[in-house]
């Protein structure tokens, strides 16, 4: 039985500008210097570090208790990944999922093999500018597969083994750097639910003798038509946006007793602040289904905060410190 | 037959952009401004007259992004921080905070403008409801439904206001509507209140969703024309068009709006011939992907010259002059 009910962390990536005048980062404005090349990449460089200080710093100041480095350095969750690893080119922009966001799709010309890690040297920065624990995050190997354009597997399972061995490669060089726990993404587990016995397998793959603890972390969809089948992954805990398939919270609250649980209860592509009522009746809602005794109950926002402006997701996430701080407490008092 | 045109917003010349800077600094006054907007736009409309461009857009150079000049001229809106929405660009995406409403028409009397500095026609430009309040936060409607109905009134009232004024195409974009395929039947539903009794032909512009989801349903959303981008996806896009038969007329996309590479004529001719095994000439109107406002002017200018240029050496060649 661990001593907190809940931990809070953030899910996803996080706003890469500061709109505050008293802060002097501006990745924006630094990249669009590098383009013109009036900067050096040495000096981008440090704005980019800068800025992963920045949000781990806003991360801190709202009470997170793991903390993320923002992916400030991704534009998307899958580029990155293309662009770090062999057998990738970067196409055509396509819309991510239903937002009003956008990622160039990578096209598989080519097996793909893992060349060096795409999040390493983030997560190491990022670990030395706080004693909080830090959670990385990858691209899981299902939906990397499924993110890109195939033209070199005729969509066989070689394509979902090699980038389950490519993941495979991410996880273990986290795990050697001493991490802890990696957020899985898998955005693609929702969307394709008829693909869920090649997600399962995938996955499994990845994941196997890596000895990190892992999160899948399924944003968007409803796991409706997965219920059945989602405990099959070999996972140590499954989050879901819960904002926008409400049905996620009763689905997570299902599951074994030994799998930990993330929950994405605020909504991270809206401005309007969550009624502290409805929080509170979540809350206690997991609360009373064992959370206690899961290895893990994170309670998060539904995605990255990236989708609001700066200023709204520092609001969302201090209301996020804020509700699970005061329902603890509230917890913690009757108790006594 | 296989008129050209463009999609929307053009460049801002450096001028224009360090004078928007300075504007929002307080450095520059408004009229001061607005000389500058015009002095492009002329540019602007001079430069597709030159080239041969059938149907002229005015470039946009009066607007920063598809939504938040629209949500700056209704009362109900506030316009919130920036937000990321690919690579390095940013918009500030405007925030429902009230009951959405028009004081006045927002793009007349600039149309009006724009038109009498050519014999051509220039089309009128507005954002489409389904758009505008997917791409909206909204803090007061109680579902997206009530929203975009809303706003599809508002729009409505600009497009009416636009042909009286004397618009004879009329273009509503509707880029968000492959967003949410299960609800293509409320943007149809919308855009049925946006273009009822208008006669100017109507144009809607469609870009980098998934276009299989929406075909055909899409056919039914009531305007003459859908634009839609193609060159981004090398054409791959053209079979989801093949069949059921296409009804409407098509603007097809042949420009990645989103490359500083030009395309050479011999590759726009090859996407144009491409495009006439799926859709009869007839149908077809030729343009860029999306607005060519991420280009350099420079890159805008040589690229609408090659359109223009394989589109004339492709109806040469096929005798349809």
């Amino acid at each position: 039985m661990r001593e907190r009910l809940f931990e809070t962390m953030l899910v996803g990536n996080q706003p890469k500008i500061f709109d505050d005048p008293s802060r002097a980062l501006n990745l924006r404005m630094a990249r669009n210097r590098l383009d013109k090349g009036a900067i050096t990449a040495e000096a981008f460089e440090t704005e980019l570090r800068n800025t992963i200080k920045g949000t781990i710093d806003d991360q801190i100041a709202a009470g997170m208790d793991r903390v993320t480095d923002g992916r400030i350095r991704w534009d998307d969750p899958v580029t990155p990944f293309a662009a770090a690893h062999d057998g990738f080119t970067i196409g055509g922009l396509i819309r991510y999922f239903d937002n009003n966001v956008y990622y160039r799709r990578p096209i598989i010309d080519g097996p793909i093999r893992f060349v060096r890690s795409a999040v390493l040297d983030d997560y190491r920065f990022a670990s030395g500018l706080t004693d909080k624990p830090v959670m990385p995050s990858v691209c899981g190997p299902f939906s990397l597969a499924k993110f890109c354009v195939d033209q070199s597997y005729s969509g066989s399972r070689a394509l979902f083994e090699d980038s389950a061995r490519l993941v495979g490669g991410e996880l273990e060089a986290l795990a050697q750097a001493g991490a802890e726990w990696v957020q899985i993404d898998e955005p693609f587990l929702t969307q394709s639910p008829d693909e869920i016995a090649l997600a399962v397998d995938t996955i499994s793959a990845a994941v196997r003798r890596t000895g990190i603890k892992t999160l899948v972390y399924t944003y968007f969809g409803s796991l409706g038509p997965i219920a059945d089948r989602v405990w099959d992954l070999p996972c140590d805990a499954i989050g879901a946006d819960c904002v926008t398939a409400p049905g996620n919270l009763e689905i997570l609250l299902r599951g074994p007793k030994a799998v930990g649980r993330s929950f994405g209860l605020f909504d991270a592509r809206s401005t309007r602040m969550e009624n502290p009522r409805t929080i509170t009746q979540q809350l206690e809602k997991i609360a009373k289904s064992g959370a206690v005794d899961w290895p893990k109950c994170w309670i998060t926002p539904s995605a990255g905060l990236e989708f609001l402006p700066y200023k709204n997701s520092v609001a969302k996430m201090r209301r996020l410190g804020e509700a699970v701080r005061e329902f603890e407490g509230v917890q913690a008092v009757q108790t006594v | 037959m296989l008129e050209t045109t463009s999609v929307g917003s053009f460049p801002k010349p450096d001028y224009l952009a360090k004078a928007r800077t300075a504007h929002s600094k307080g450095d520059l006054d408004t009229n001061g401004l607005l000389a500058l907007e015009e002095r492009a736009t002329r540019e602007w409309i001079k430069f597709q007259e030159d080239i041969g461009i059938d149907i002229l857009v005015h470039g946009e150079m009066e607007r920063g992004d598809m939504t938040t000049f629209f949500a700056e001229r209704l009362t109900g809106y506030g316009v919130s921080g920036l937000v990321r929405s690919y690579g390095n660009r940013y918009y500030r995406k405007p925030i429902i905070e009230d009951v959405l409403d028009r004081p006045n028409a927002m793009t007349v009397e600039f149309y009006k403008w724009s038109q009498a500095l050519t014999k051509k026609p220039v089309k009128g430009m507005l954002t489409g409801p389904y758009t505008m309040c997917d791409w909206s936060f909204d803090e007061h409607y109680a579902s997206r439904r009530d929203a975009v109905l809303a706003l599809a009134e508002i729009i409505h009232d600009e497009v009416k206001d636009l042909e009286a004024a004397g618009a004879k195409y009329i273009q509503i974009d509707e880029p968000a509507i492959s967003t949410r395929p299960d609800e293509i039947d409320l943007a149809i539903e919308a855009m049925e209140i946006v273009t009822s009794g208008i006669k100017a032909t109507t144009i809607s512009h469609i870009c980098y969703g998934d276009f299989a989801k929406i075909y055909p349903r899409v056919l039914s959303l009531p305007v003459d024309v859908l634009d839609l981008e193609f060159a981004n996806s090398h054409m791959t896009n053209l079979e989801i068009f093949r069949k059921p038969k296409f009804t409407k007329k098509v603007s097809v996309g042949v420009l990645d709006v989103h490359s500083h590479v030009i395309e050479s004529v011999k590759e726009v001719k090859e996407a144009i011939m491409k495009s006439l095994t799926v859709f009869d000439p007839e149908q077809v109107w030729i343009d860029p992907d999306c607005g060519l406002k991420t280009r350099t002017p420079q890159e805008a200018m040589d690229k609408m010259k090659v359109m223009v240029e394989a589109t004339q050496q492709v109806k040469r060649e096929l005798g349809l002059q």
